[in-house]
């Protein structure tokens, strides 16, 4: 459904995606995620049309976005991370109006309207004027909107920004049924575990490129192929660092107040000989335990790693 | 004409009327235009009728012109302020993108913006009407007068609508944005009439008229069809001349077809600075060309 090769983009000198190769089959739902600046936006906007890739292509259901942009803006549905409303217009209204801009014929709006009205829930506020929504709703207004023309691909950006808990899980339950229906769904935010329960494919960007992209377990048993010990002592904070770091199992070693984190390949054995070993330098080890990642954790490391550049390269490879 | 209607159905354009005339300040506006046009033309036929208690044809000309040229000043008040934020506008409001990710075309949305800002604009004259039946009581108007009036407004009011949009379109932001429409205003209104002025000045001195029917450096002619006012005392007054030196070239035709050139230009243009992938623009422009080439 979506595919690109190559994409890259600058603002000026700023690259903000570099070579960018990403494949979404049809049906699938998609997360996307990365931290502030990655280039999620960037990327869907490329996708939906509305930037110009500054060199590479991009393909939405096999019509270039570029060359056949007409095509693909009838067969995707956009929502941007910021979007405004116009104030004069009940909620009926505005779904009336983005079908009429899609060329929908007009006995058919209103029917439209109100089926995607009942779908996100906002049955009762059709005559309420768009402004005085609040922002959970004029965010669930914005989602029945890119709906209007029955597009295959939505391409929503950070649309769970800005609701409450409730709101999210309401949101989420809305894309399951899309989902239900069809629809293939690229989905970006910043937060893992509200994509990890619903998305198929999850790819993780920073700083512009693709770090790492495969289902959710792929990505959470890559991360957790070394396992992260956490280990806190009361004294002798460097000199259990240099143990560690010079130890061959042991990846990594980061310092988090006044625990160390280390990161160690191989199964319990290793565990059993780290801790003897620091036992019989007499370190006061008070605590030895491997750490139970969740997702959060796992973005954050994923990221963490490609920003120190020196493990990136081997997480991509190994998830594709 | 299949076109037309598509346009007339274009949901933008609906929009934009609907707006227009929900606005809280629509009859704000037409009020004060009505009431400073009516206030001057009544105020100078107050002074005139008071010095003589007859009217002159020659006179009502001379009244018909000067509506006209206070029409012309209004058009050129109004317009800029309600065009220059028509793009702009949208793009402030965070809801261009929504817009252009629909299957209307750039340019859609460009001339049913345009359409409806220039739909307010004939409103405003129509509504203005009963100002002009007033000098046309006095008789001594011909409806070649009229027509070529209402040409030339017709033609001054697409040009400063395009102009308007164009720059809403180029400059992101609406207050910058009118602040250049404006400021284009300016400079053909009063920096046309300047250089006209300092170029005739210079003329004459090099060249002291010796002989009445000499004519005027075509750079001065050029300046003056570019003029608004001065084309339309020109049409008015059929032995119009700079102080003694003739025009060569029809002034109100070059202005009507200079000024609608400039505006499809405008036009094209602000549907380039619109679109999001720009060179598109170029495949719309020469479509028709590559249809005739498939057809022969
Ligand atoms: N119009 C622009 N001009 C210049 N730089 C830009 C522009 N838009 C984005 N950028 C830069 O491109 C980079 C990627 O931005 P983008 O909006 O795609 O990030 P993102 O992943 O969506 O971030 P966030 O999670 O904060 O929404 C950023 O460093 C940003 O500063
Ligand atoms: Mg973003």
């Amino acid at each position: 459904m979506i595919r690109t090769e190559n994409l890259c983009k600058s603002y000026g000198k700023f690259e903000a995606l570099k070579n960018l190769n990403l494949t979404v089959d049809k049906g699938t739902v998609y997360g996307f995620i990365g931290p502030n600046g990655a280039g999620k936006s960037t990327t869907m906007q490329i996708l939906a049309t509305l930037l110009k890739p500054t060199s590479g292509r991009a393909w939405v259901g096999n019509l270039d976005v570029v060359e056949q942009a007409d095509e693909v803006r009838r067969i995707i549905g956009y929502m941007p991370d910021f979007f405004g409303v116009y104030d004069n217009l009940t909620s009926l209204e505005y779904l009336e109006f983005y079908a009429a801009c899609y060329g929908i014929h007009k006995h058919l709006r209103r029917k439209i309207g109100l089926e995607l009205l009942e779908l996100v829930g906002l049955a009762e506020k059709q005559d309420t004027y768009v402004d005085s929504l609040s922002r959970g709703m004029k965010q669930r207004l914005g989602l029945a909107r890119t709906l209007v023309h029955d597009p295959e691909l939505l391409i929503l950006d950070e649309p769970a920004s800005g609701l409450d808990p409730r709101a999210r899980i309401e949101f989420r339950e809305i894309l399951k049924e899309l989902r239900v229906m069809g629809k293939t769904i690229m989905i970006s935010s910043h937060i893992l575990p509200e994509l990890a329960s619903l998305c198929d494919v999850i790819g993780v960007m920073d700083q512009g490129e693709l770090v790492a992209s495969g289902s959710v377990e792929e990505i959470t048993a890559h991360a957790r192929q070394g396992r992260t010990l956490e280990i806190r002592v009361l004294g002798g904070l460097e000199e259990a660092k240099e143990y560690l770091e010079t130890s061959p199992q042991v990846l990594s070693v980061h310092l988090e107040q006044e625990k160390i984190l280390a990161k160690v390949s191989g199964d319990e054995s290793v565990q059993v000989e780290l801790l003897s070993g620091l036992v019989s330098r007499n370190i006061p080890v008070v605590r030895f335990s491997e750490t139970s990642m969740n997702i959060e954790d796992v973005f954050l490391q994923v990221t963490r790693d490609s920003q120190g550049g020196k493990e990136h390269e081997s997480i991509a490879a190994t998830v594709e | 004409m299949n076109r037309l209607r598509q346009l007339w159905s274009n949901p933008v354009l609906a929009k934009e009327f609907q707006w227009r005339m929900r606005a809280k300040k629509t009859p704000w506006i037409i009020f004060f235009y009505l009431f400073i046009m009516g206030g001057i033309i009544l105020s100078f036929l107050f002074l005139f009728k008071k010095s003589q208690n007859w009217f002159d044809p020659n006179e009502s000309i001379y009244l018909f012109t000067g509506l006209s040229l206070v029409q012309l000043m209004m058009l050129a008040f109004v317009i800029p302020g309600i065009t220059a934020g028509l793009v702009s506008g949208e793009r402030e409001r965070q809801t261009l993108p929504i817009l252009l990710t629909t299957t209307l075309s750039s340019s859609k949305i460009v001339l049913s913006k345009w359409v409806a800002s220039l739909s307010f604009m004939v409103l405003l004259i129509i509504a203005s009407l009963p100002l002009y039946i007033i000098v046309f009581l006095f008789g001594g108007i011909s409806p070649d007068h009229v027509v070529k009036v209402f040409g030339h407004f017709f033609v001054t009011m697409i040009f400063l609508g395009s102009m308007g949009i164009f720059f809403s379109s180029l400059i992101k932001r609406t207050g910058l944005a009118t602040v250049m429409a404006y400021v284009t205003v300016a400079l053909i209104g009063i920096g046309l009439l300047i250089a006209l002025y300092l170029i005739l000045t210079i003329h004459y001195s090099l060249h002291p008229p010796v002989q009445s029917p000499a004519s005027a450096p075509v750079i001065a002619e050029i300046l003056a069809g570019l003029h608004p006012g001065i084309t339309l005392i020109y049409a008015m007054y059929s032995d119009f001349d700079f102080g003694g030196l003739k025009p060569v070239i029809n002034l109100y035709d070059f202005y009507l077809v200079t000024y609608s050139v400039l505006s499809v230009l405008l036009l094209i243009g602000s549907v380039y600075f619109l679109s999001p992938v720009r060179f598109k623009v170029w495949k719309w422009v020469f479509r028709p060309k590559n249809k005739e080439i498939k057809a022969s």
